[in-house]
């Protein structure tokens, strides 16, 4: 039994949209970014009513930097604990991925190349991490723009044995499949169907757009269509526990942010979130 | 030598003292009964210009109503700063929006849209429908309100008199000099409290804050989200700061204020009537109204004392 089974679709809780997340009658579960979360005490009152009211929260944590080479600060990883405590979170979630390197911050997810050498120090550091935490890890791998020239694994390759050695659930963004592979000119299917989709705790879904020549997984535009539909192939060959939206900017009318989770719930199957649920 | 006016001091004293708190006691009653407002209000069943209105009265009801026609992109602002007229009326709108919108045709400023005649009129109307409910404190209750501070200051003059009396009739006067004192600063500070709401209006607004919380412009909301009602709500709940916050070259354009709600959008329109203090100077014969004022019988008392 996954953490998050039976959550169906949620959505990234950001206090911009607080009020608009309150009135969703069905919603099950929210994803809240773990730095967001003050390092002790009560969390945001908007919050405590979601928690109140049945709705499950996963910190997702964005400055871990699980993929440097020096090891994770074990305040930011006291933090996330304390971020998952606080709020009776099932998993927490962050990114295989660096922010900083000597000290200087890069302000972005970073990728990394994929060498033993760097899946060395990503297990060190989640088992540095999964030491603190009460409840599981979920990883996701981000978007790359660009190739590390001197890759010796695949995709697949490199999150596979992360996943295995570390025994954390894997956090799969789909839009970020569906980049990659564009950007690339793969076809996403190829990375889905060598992944341990066994191993998903749940999915993001986002935005983006064409800027360039190239896909810019962007999580301020409306989720294209093909992303959808790689949602639902991938849904053909395991569905995902849970699904949620991530918006994190130019927040459209509530009614077409309405339609986003509606699309979410009919190409997953899983219920619409917002209408009463049927009892 | 003769007690002043045939009542020895102590007797006066006492007298004097049990009648100040009678009156004050029921006069606390009356007005705590008066202000109290009705037993249930919900802001959420206002729209949000009568919100604004209570919140921060007339001028904050029009930022809020210009919010909503901004955000149904039916205004715009020239270069001059002048508001334009962009479409037709939105559907939702209330009599306010007509008369705003009818007003920003004619090319005024934003803070210059309450002198429209049209606009005063929707916004007295507003007013009258919050005082009507019990929300806002009307010159009426107002006149109400202040029998009961008229008599303490009555009283006051009583013991003014009194003192005068006595020092003329060479008796010591100290302690009723200290028993006066707070009599007058209590009956003045009452007389010239005027409270704009109800306590029932004030619990809603509260209420409302809280509820709403989310849309202070310090959570930076996504007001194309929220959608243009709940815009208008959020300037009436938090001031037109929110309206800086949507859009701030909009609101620079057209000189909508910069400061935060809390009443500092000019008077109550309704509020500055004044009421006719004449009707209330009858002092004794007012406490018949009140049944809290059969405490003013004690002011009968202090008719007795003055003869």
């Amino acid at each position: 039994m996954t953490p998050l089974a039976g959550r169906g679709v949620g959505i990234g809780w950001r206090p911009e949209i607080s009020g608009f997340v309150a009135e969703l009658p069905g919603l099950r579960f929210v994803e809240v970014v773990a730095e967001s979360l003050p390092h002790s005490g009560e969390p945001p009152e908007a919050l405590a009513r979601l928690l109140a009211a049945g709705v499950a929260v996963v910190p997702h944590g964005v400055k871990l930097s699980l993929g440097g080479a020096e090891p994770v600060d074990p305040h930011r990883v006291e933090h996330l604990a304390q971020a998952a405590r606080a709020v009776n979170a099932p998993l927490v979630s962050e990114h295989i991925a660096y922010v900083r390197a000597g000290g200087v911050e890069a302000g972005h997810l970073l990728p990394l190349p994929r060498s033993r050498e760097a899946v060395d120090a990503v297990v060190a550091n989640v088992a540095r991490t999964t030491a603190e935490l009460d409840v599981p890890l979920a990883l996701e791998p981000i978007a790359a723009l660009f190739e590390w020239p001197d890759d010796e694994l695949t995709e697949a390759e490199f999150l596979t044995e992360i996943l295995e050695r570390t025994d954390a659930l894997l956090l799969l963004d789909i839009a970020n499949v569906y980049a990659n592979a564009l950007n690339r000119g793969e076809d996403p299917m190829d990375l889905l169907n060598r992944l341990p989709l066994e191993r998903m705790a749940y999915v993001h879904v986002a935005g983006g757009r064409i800027h360039g020549g190239r896909y810019h997984d962007t999580h301020t535009d409306p989720v294209p269509g093909e992303v959808l539909e790689l949602l639902g192939e991938l849904c053909a060959r395991q569905r995902p526990p849970a699904i949620l939206l991530e918006r994190d900017g130019h927040y459209p009318p509530a009614a077409s942010l309405r339609a986003e989770l509606d699309a979410l719930s009919a190409a997953t199957g899983y219920p619409v979130i917002t209408a009463a649920p049927v009892t | 030598m003769a007690d002043t006016w045939g009542i020895p001091g102590p007797t006066f004293l006492m007298l004097f003292a049990v009648a100040a708190v009678v009156v004050l006691v029921g006069t606390l009653i009356h007005r705590s009964r008066l202000f109290a407002g009705p037993a249930q209000v919900r802001v959420d069943q206002l729209s949000p210009q009568h919100t604004a209105y209570l919140n921060g009265g007339a001028a904050l009801a029009v930022y809020s109503s210009l919010a909503f026609l901004r955000q149904h992109h039916v205004a715009a602002a020239d270069d001059a700063g002048r508001l334009t007229r962009t479409g037709g009326l939105p559907p939702g709108a209330t009599p306010l929006d007509a008369a705003v919108l009818h007003a920003v045709g004619n090319g005024l400023r934003a803070n210059q849209l309450h002198t429209d005649r049209s606009v005063a009129e929707a916004l007295s109307a507003i007013g009258e429908e919050l005082r009507r409910g019990g929300l806002t404190v009307g010159p009426d209750l107002l006149a109400r309100a202040r029998r009961g501070p008229l008599l303490l200051l009555a009283l006051f003059v009583l013991a003014v008199v009194r003192i005068i009396a006595g020092v003329g009739n060479d008796r010591p006067v100290m302690f009723l000099v200290l028993a006066a004192i707070p009599v007058g600063i209590v009956g003045l500070v009452l007389f010239l409290r005027k409270p704009r709401r109800t306590k029932a209006a004030e619990r809603a607004l509260l209420q409302a804050k809280r509820h709403f919380n989310h849309l202070r412009p310090a959570s930076r909301p996504a007001w194309d989200t929220y959608g243009p009602a709940q815009t208008a709500l959020a300037v009436g709940l938090f001031g037109t700061a929110v309206l800086w916050a949507a859009d701030p070259a909009f609101a620079g354009e057209t000189g909508v204020p910069e400061r935060d709600a809390g009443g500092a959008y000019g008077p109550f329109v309704d509020d500055v009537g004044g009421g006719s203090s004449g009707g209330d100077s009858g002092g004794g014969s007012s406490c018949s109204s009140g049944s809290s004022c059969g405490g003013g019988g004690g002011c009968g008392g202090g008719g007795g004392c003055g003869g």
